[in-house]
């Protein structure tokens, strides 16, 4: 039989009711706190039996504090008088418990302990919350913008989403809690004027259950997206050892923490060196997550082996000698948006024994909403290009050939070029074909739109 | 709670300031307000606590021993000024009060 049991508890530091309520209940099946640290609370087995707890607070009192200051002593002195047995301190909150049938309240002035736990948050919590908010604004500003000013660009990647949502949820959830906590304030005092006590605390419990939910979807939804563009099992295996990575860096920099108090490091010295190494552990993180997504997103790719929808010989009805191959994705893709490009090049011995050399360019854009299907068409006609034989821009051409909704094609300013955007249902094909000599025929056309049409 | 810094005192930061006029430890002002009000005025250790530090940070009291942790306290001037100032509004209430109420039953 186990003695001991970590929990993770989700408790927010104003909530003495919920604490003391919730220690009581664990005492009554048998298991009492040892210590309330900072990620899990250490509760060890004893005799199930009726244990009463308070909290208090004590300003000075910190985790990065090599130990006890003499407040916390002066504190701990008076509660023992009164018969109160210090349990543990969590941050600010210092925790007790008692056996005796009807001890003295640890606080009988209920308008003091609102002013001390404001205190205690102002301290604490609400900067980090929100200095949180405002990195989680700033980082959901740069998605917001594109996804208004450039929503095609947006939804050529799965990261704006799922950067943009993670934000969003941090966002949100700091920003409930810290409204709940005001709520509970401004009720609390409301309570207190009419001579009653401070008000019982928000649904923030839910609220955190909804997060981390939320949360865990948005995982999902990113995994999915991965395998989905990766492919392959070291896109899957890169992202997992990110993750791991990720929970080793905390548990490092709480051990760094701990170690400092262990050697009596004074509290600004631990809280800088322990933001320092934090600092400098998730650039290294996050630059290992950017280069090495990257790089295992392409080296999977490449090693994948892709069917060629069209090719030379296809579009000619030729045979082609020294024919490459090569496809790239463009964007990592999202689950509205698609764009891949494929390259083929070849050379072909004309009748008059010429070997000459030709090149087929084609960009398939495959796109889940009618919305942005438009968005995205508009995006390429009013994408006008710059050469040497002028400004280029796009012309509706005859559809019919093609067997397409719409077709264009790209004209310079003293001709045609043999550049076409093909319109078929949820897909748009670029297509370009470098064949110096000739257009296309009208069978090449009808092969290019069978061949390019959506599969269904 | 200090009545927005210390313009009034509540009826423990009253107490606590009275207890102080003789040296004493933080557990035995609890102990002597207990028995000065007959158990009618309880001062729990968080809040005596809480009382004590705003009160010395205010210089209303002082620290005078510290004997390994134990630390005993004795009223300032400023605090006896801060008492008498209680006092008299006190006074003043009961008074009127008085004052009210004797003209009504008259």
């Amino acid at each position: 039989m186990r003695t001991t049991r970590y929990r993770r508890e989700t408790m927010q530091l104003y909530d003495f009711r919920g604490v003391e309520e919730h220690l009581a209940d664990m005492a009554a099946d048998g298991w009492r706190l040892e210590k309330a640290g900072r990620y899990f609370w250490k509760y060890r087995r004893a005799e199930p039996k009726t244990v009463r707890y308070a909290v208090t607070y004590s300003l000075d009192a910190s985790e990065f504090n090599p130990g006890p200051t003499d407040g916390q002593e002066v504190l701990q002195d008076l509660c023992s008088a009164a018969g109160w047995q210090k349990v543990s301190d969590w941050n600010q909150m210092q925790i007790f418990s008692t056996e005796e049938e009807n001890p003295v309240p640890l606080e009988t002035d209920e308008a003091l302990r609102v002013k001390i736990i404001d205190q205690v948050m102002w301290k604490a919590q609400l900067p980090l919350l929100a200095l949180s908010m405002v990195i989680g604004g700033f980082m959901c500003l740069g998605p917001i913008m594109e996804l208004i000013g450039n929503p095609v660009r947006y939804f050529e990647s799965w990261t704006n989403s799922v950067i943009l949502v993670s934000w969003l949820l941090i966002l949100f959830f700091y920003g409930s809690n810290a409204l709940l906590y005001r709520r509970w304030h401004r009720k609390s005092l409301e309570s207190i004027a009419c001579g009653g006590p401070c008000a019982a605390a928000g649904p923030y419990r839910a609220l955190g259950r909804v997060f981390s939910v939320l949360m865990l979807f948005n995982l999902a939804y990113m995994l999915t997206q991965v395998m989905r563009s990766g492919t392959s099992a070291i896109t899957v295996v890169f992202t997992l050892a990110y993750m791991v990575v990720y929970v080793l860096v905390v548990a490092v920099l709480e051990q760094a923490r701990r170690f400092m108090r262990k050697r009596q490091v004074s509290r600004g010295k631990n809280i800088v060196g322990v933001s320092v190494l934090g600092i400098f552990l998730f650039c290294v993180l996050n630059f290992l997550l950017i280069f090495g997504l990257m790089g295992s997103l392409r080296t999977s790719r490449e090693a994948e082996e892709v069917p060629f929808p069209l090719t030379l010989e296809d579009l000619t009805g030729v045979p082609y000698e020294d024919v490459q191959l090569d496809h790239i994705s463009l964007s990592p893709g999202s689950s509205l948006m698609t764009r891949t490009a494929y390259y083929v090049s070849g050379a072909r011995t004309t009748p008059d024994g010429e070997t000459i050399q030709e090149t087929l360019r084609y960009e398939i854009i495959d796109v889940k909403t009618e919305w942005l299907y438009q968005k995205t068409l508009e995006d390429r006609l009013e994408d006008k290009e710059y050469s040497t034989m002028g400004t280029m821009t796009w012309e509706p051409s005859d559809a019919a050939p093609w067997g397409a909704e719409q077709v264009y094609r790209l004209h310079y300013s003293h001709g045609k070029s043999n550049s076409y955007l093909l319109c078929f249902p949820g897909r748009l094909v670029e297509l370009n074909f470098t064949k110096p000599h000739a257009p296309l025929t009208p069978e090449g056309m009808a092969e290019a739109g069978r061949a390019l049409k959506p599969q269904t | 709670m200090a009545r927005e810094k210390f313009q009034s005192l509540t009826e423990q930061m009253f107490y606590i300031l009275l207890c102080l006029r003789h040296e004493l430890c933080g557990a035995d002002i609890a102990a002597q307000i207990s028995a000065m009000t007959r158990n009618r005025v309880t001062v729990g250790p968080g809040t005596l606590y809480n009382i004590l530090d705003s009160f010395l940070q205010a210089e209303m009291i002082e620290e005078t021993k510290v004997e390994g942790r134990k630390r005993s306290y004795l009223i300032t001037k400023k605090g006896r000024m801060m008492l008498d100032e209680e006092y008299r509004r006190l006074t003043t209430l009961v008074e009127d009060y008085r004052a009210c109420i004797g003209e009504e039953e008259l």
